[in-house]
């Protein structure tokens, strides 16, 4: 088995052995889409999908992938996996693929719900496309970043919650009118995708912050607790 | 040396401004079992991480296998095993999950039933790893540094924690890998451990190598010591002249203890000396330094200038 994917198998078996973090991971984004699309009551198809992919995005790839890190490096799992044959990326890339995957998985399944209660077919499939997988990629490298200043799995509560709702916050200003300064921001970047309305400004948006967490996030990534 | 497999040349590493390792040297030969004793904060672990390629030096030369343990990490790892002090098996796996993951991620990986076995845990495979007793950890952690039949074993203090029979049985492991021709560095608080297991030794404290070399050598260092009941009628005036010196409290107490490094010639003298006197000299022990002594003096002393 590839060692990268039997790194993420054995973070699945443990999401799942988490009951807490499971439904975390697992149900509260599909609540809580659940929760946008009754509200939107056959109308506001755009606002329900938007925070739909917003918050299953930053509950299952953001405060998940950052609260994983923070305990395997509390449980001193990430210093002993280094002391082993993965590089740094694979072992990031191991710890990261479940929610990324979930994130996407997740992503699509409440797109499909939302269609098939009625919404009409987006006008553009691509800007949709790309709020998922631009979204899903955006919360995990700023989930490697916040993991970075994150002592622990329950530190990891706080540290997520600025970057969390800053991103719905984001996401229902852009929704709410064509605001630069709101596609700027990740949530208000996938927001403007999903609703199909821009597609180079978010894209661009979405690539900076991904890149710039990506790069802190590599840079400042600590394997050990000591210090 | 002869096939160095380890060579450290002046190491120092900084916390800050704390300096863990104040220039440390050393070398490990191919297929010897080297001991890094001291007391906590001696740098035992954190001289460990930097050959390791856990922790970078702040100066000196690291070399494993003739490479950088920093730089070189993908060369070096696939010929390591290491067992780092504190466990890092994950909590929600089992034994035989845990060891199933790290045989998918080393490149040359070996039995995993037989590395159960070797460690005793063979029974214990569908146990949680969280639900393990701290020694059973223990023996999880040495399962999984074991596992791709390392040519390099970095092993810090493997036997914390562990009962008498499960420290035995580890010591067993040890010394079978170091038969088959396995380098292995450890560090361990268990003098006993070093005594029993060690080809080579060092002692360090403060950051520094204080004592080092093979268990004759380093005891060799500390004068020998002979005891026995202080003699009735005797004073100490009316002891012979020996090499070694008299401790006056002991005498003062009632026993003759005598510190010397001609331990057989003043052992002679004694002993014609009590012959010629027809004394019984009771409770008559001569010994060696031990290694607990050496240790406690380092303690004391510190580091020779």
């Amino acid at each position: 088995m590839n060692p990268v994917i039997a790194l993420a198998r054995s973070e699945v078996l443990q999401l799942l052995r988490n009951k807490t973090t499971a439904a975390m991971a697992l149900l509260l984004p599909l609540v809580l889409g659940a929760m946008f699309l009754i509200s939107s009551d056959g109308q506001d198809w755009e606002i329900a999908l938007a925070m739909q992919l917003v918050s299953a995005q930053g509950l299952t790839v953001y405060i998940s992938s950052t609260s994983a890190f923070a305990a395997r490096r509390q449980d001193l799992s990430l210093k002993r996996l280094r002391s082993g044959e993965l590089s740094d990326l694979a072992i990031i890339a191991g710890v990261l693929t479940p929610f990324v995957v979930l994130g996407v998985a997740q992503c699509v399944v409440l797109s499909a719900a939302v269609l098939i209660t009625g919404a009409p077919v987006p006008g553009n499939p691509l800007g949709l496309v790309v709020a998922i997988l631009g979204g899903v990629a955006v919360n995990a490298a700023v989930g490697l970043l916040t993991a970075t200043f994150t002592a622990t799995a329950e530190a990891a509560q706080i540290t997520t919650a600025p970057f969390f709702f800053a991103a719905l916050g984001g996401a229902i200003w852009a929704i709410a009118g064509d605001n630069p300064w709101a596609t700027a921001l990740p949530g208000g970047a996938v927001a403007r995708l999903a609703i199909g309305e821009d597609l180079v400004r978010p894209v661009v948006a979405l690539v900076v912050w991904t890149a710039v967490a990506c790069v802190l996030g590599l840079r400042h990534t600590r394997w050990d607790p000591r210090g | 040396m002869r096939n160095p497999v380890i060579e450290v040349r002046g190491l120092r590493c900084r916390y800050g401004p704390f300096e863990a390792v104040r220039g440390v040297d050393l070398d490990v030969a191919q297929g010897e079992l080297f001991a890094l004793l001291g007391t906590n904060g001696a740098g035992k672990t954190t001289t460990l991480e930097v050959l390791e390629g856990l922790r970078a030096p702040s100066a000196g030369t690291v070399r494993v296998f003739g490479l950088r343990p920093d730089a070189d990490r993908a060369r070096i790892r696939p010929r390591t095993g290491v067992l780092l002090q504190d466990s890092g098996a994950g909590g929600a796996l089992t034994v035989l999950e845990t060891l199933r993951l790290w045989q998918s991620l080393i490149s040359r990986p070996t039995d995993v039933d037989a590395a159960l076995a070797a460690v005793g845990l063979d029974h214990r495979a569908d146990v949680r790893a969280s639900a393990l007793s701290g020694g059973e950890r223990r023996r999880l952690d040495l399962a999984v540094a074991t596992l791709g039949d390392p040519e390099l074993l970095f092993l810090d203090e493997p036997t914390t924690g562990l009962d008498p029979e499960s420290r035995r049985r580890t010591w067993g492991l040890v010394r079978d890998l170091v038969a088959r021709g396995t380098t292995v560095l450890l560090t361990t608080h268990h003098l006993e451990e070093a005594e029993h297991l060690a080809h080579r030794l060092a002692i360090l404290h403060e950051g520094q190598v204080a004592v080092s070399g093979t268990l004759v050598d380093v005891l060799d260092r500390e004068a020998s010591r002979i005891a026995f009941v202080v003699p009735p009628g005797v004073t100490a005036v009316d002891l012979p002249t020996l090499v070694g010196t008299l401790d006056p409290d002991a005498f003062a107490a009632g026993r003759v203890e005598i510190r010397t490094r001609a331990l057989q010639d003043d052992l002679a003298v004694l002993l014609g000396w009590a012959a010629a006197r027809d004394l019984q000299l009771a409770r008559l022990r001569a010994t060696h330094a031990s290694l607990t002594e050496v240790f406690h003096n380092v303690q004391d002393k510190g580091v020779p200038a």
